[in-house]
């Protein structure tokens, strides 16, 4: 690669990076429920399209790759700590009442939106973050359009069944 | 946060709420310093990946040094006098002996993407087939070797070791003192490359030579290393040789050995309580309550847990395992059930733990679906398959999972590729998700 194409590609990057972090970083607050967990996850999503820029730059959607990235990441940081808490059990017994008592001051909401298969909860992310159209959410989650109006069909009814809600979404399109 | 909605049925729509929810998060993320989020990207170097180490005489020697300021003894202490005089005792300690021993494969956990774990532990492998296991316990298949092990020569052991903000250690020499072989850690690779700094731990599989070990010993891990006793200690016993040797096609010149199972042979019929269905692994049922007091959540605002607590899957009969919802409630109730490292569980046509991709198209037909592992920087839509290549199949609103693998030194190759963990769950969780709703 050429001096003048490196920097030329490296200002691209620069200026991606610029346009898209901070929406990034607000989904991943949104999947792992934690801000500063969402800020690490969104740097170590970027990080991978910086190593593969010069393949990136090219595509149609960057910005939709790096959110897939970063979507997975988050599955696998729930994963980390899922089994970090069965590891840690093993050392301490678990605080029962300690555990049922931050329960009980969460949002049921939350509660409710991190138990959805990660897709869903992915697509009700995009959707109600940053206003994604179905078809950009197919983009993201390397899906068809249905696919996304079946996850948001189920997470709409899903969190409405649980938390006593109406929804506006109506019948499976499948 | 809620509304009412037209109709006056009070809870308000859920679009509203997530409207809401939304709304709280973006604001929680304003203030994102991007320039300073910049930088450390454009400063991060490319994670460094173990290589094949072999210690050199002047490095152990230093690390040996380094290891008898840092950290306690072990071995046996022997009381020699055993006279009545006023002396004092005189202890002889067991003089220690180095174990040969050759570093294979050491990754940061976050590039397992196996989960990050917090705890000790050790394993081992005497063969193929256990070192394949080896692997896919840290959460997928493993690429531990590309040149494969000789088990008459060598055995394989794996450590997990909980890690500090410094440079990564590793283990660097073993000792062997009695009946305990005992690890030292020193730094591993090269430091000038630059350190990623994170807290998950590492996984080192290390081959120890079986001519420097006793045909029994107990493998230790120092006690700065947290974790319990049982975490730190694993009992090895070479006597005990593999009932299902596993026989590498690629290495064997005897045309006349099969080294391939016929497909009718890795079905077996189920048995009584071990049955595999769409609703349940044995005992344990989707929907089913369990005991809270066995449950782990996630983190302690989690909806999700895992039950039992702690890992059972190195047991010498495993039994299935359940991923649970509503952990935080009184009725913690299973959304998915596992299981691994146990062939005796099957579904009504003999799928099981070990049964061929082959076969599993020949029971399920068209109904299979297989999704190859992308890895976890390129994801699937679909059936999702982000850690490990897997084949599922669905039965209205249920789904069972079966991951797959070919082994730890071969690639993907679906001519070889057997089931290694199962999973049933509601069928918009089939395949890696671990959804818990």
């Amino acid at each position: 690669m050429s001096i003048v194409s490196a920097v030329t590609d490296l200002r691209s990057f620069e200026q991606f990076f610029r346009d898209e972090y901070s929406s990034i970083v607000t989904l991943c607050a949104w999947l792992t429920g934690d801000r500063t967990t969402g800020e690490d996850l969104a740097q170590e999503a970027f990080g991978t399209v910086h190593r593969r820029w010069g393949e990136v730059s090219t595509y149609d959607r960057p910005g939709a790759y790096a959110r897939r990235i970063a979507i997975n990441l988050c599955s696998n940081e729930r994963r980390r700590r899922g089994r970090e808490r069965r590891a840690l059990l093993r050392v301490e017994p678990p605080d029962t009442a300690e555990h049922l008592r931050v329960a009980a001051g969460q949002d049921p909401l939350w509660v409710e939106v991190a138990a959805l298969p990660v897709q869903q909860r992915a697509a009700i992310g995009l959707r109600y973050l940053e206003d994604r159209s179905t078809d950009e959410i197919a983009a993201v989650l390397d899906c068809s359009p249905a696919t996304v109006r079946v996850h948001l069909h189920r997470a709409h009814r899903r969190l409405a069944e649980r938390l006593g809600c109406t929804t506006d979404d109506e019948g499976d399109p499948r | 946060m809620t509304s009412t909605d037209d109709t006056g049925t009070g809870g308000g729509r859920i679009e509203d709420r997530l409207q809401a929810a939304a709304a709280e998060v973006r604001a929680t993320s304003d203030g994102v310093d991007t320039e300073a989020a910049l930088a450390a990207v454009l400063r991060q170097r490319a994670p460094r990946r173990a290589t094949p180490y072999v210690l050199g005489a002047a490095a152990a020697v230093a690390v040996l040094a380094l290891t008898a300021a840092l950290w306690p003894r072990g071995g046996h202490d022997v009381v020699a006098d055993q006279s009545t005089t006023t002396a004092p005792p005189t202890t002889t300690v067991t003089p220690s002996t180095e174990v040969t021993s050759e570093l294979v494969a050491g990754e940061y956990q976050s590039e397992l993407a196996a989960g990050s774990l917090s705890y000790a532990g050790v394993s081992d492998a005497l063969d193929d087939q256990a070192a394949a296991m080896l692997g896919s316990r840290y959460g997928q298949s493993l690429p531990i070797v590309d040149h494969g092990f000789d088990f008459d020569r060598w055995i394989v052991v794996g450590l997990t070791v909980p890690v500090d903000q410094a440079c990564p250690d590793g283990p660097t020499r073993f000792d062997r003192r009695g009946d305990e072989v005992t690890p030292t850690f020193g730094p591993v690779g090269d430091p000038s490359r630059g350190c990623l700094t994170d807290t998950a731990p590492r996984t080192f599989f290390v081959q120890l030579l079986r001519s420097d070990l006793p045909e029994q010993f107990t493998l230790v891990l120092p006690s700065p290393q947290s974790g319990s006793t049982q975490e730190r200690t694993l009992r090895i016993d070479l006597s005990a040789a593999s009932a299902t040797a596993f026989v590498d096609p690629t290495k064997t010149t005897d045309t006349t050995t099969t080294t391939t199972p016929e497909a009718p042979s890795d079905l077996e019929p189920p048995v009584a309580g071990r049955e595999i269905s769409f609703e349940a692994i044995g005992d344990l049922r989707l929907g089913q309550v369990v005991p809270r007091e066995r449950v782990s959540t996630i983190g302690p605002d989690s909806e999700c847990g895992y039950w039992p607590d702690g890992e059972v899957e190195h047991r010498a009969d495993p039994p299935p395992t359940a991923l649970v919802g509503r952990a935080n409630t009184s009725q913690p109730t299973v959304s998915a059930v596992y299981l691994r490292n146990n062939p005796s569980y099957r579904t009504a046509s003999g799928v099981g733990i070990g049964t061929s991709l082959t076969s599993l198209a020949r029971v399920y037909g068209d109904r299979l679906v297989v999704d190859q592992a992308d890895g976890w920087d390129r994801p699937t839509g679909g059936l999702l398959a982000s850690y490990q290549t897997v084949a599922a199949v669905r039965d209205g609103d249920r789904a069972i999972t079966y991951s797959l693998t070919s082994g730890p030194s071969r690639p993907w190759d679906p001519a070889t590729a057997t089931v290694d963990s199962i999973k049933v769950s509601a069928a918009d969780f089939w395949g890696d998700d671990e959804g818990c709703a």
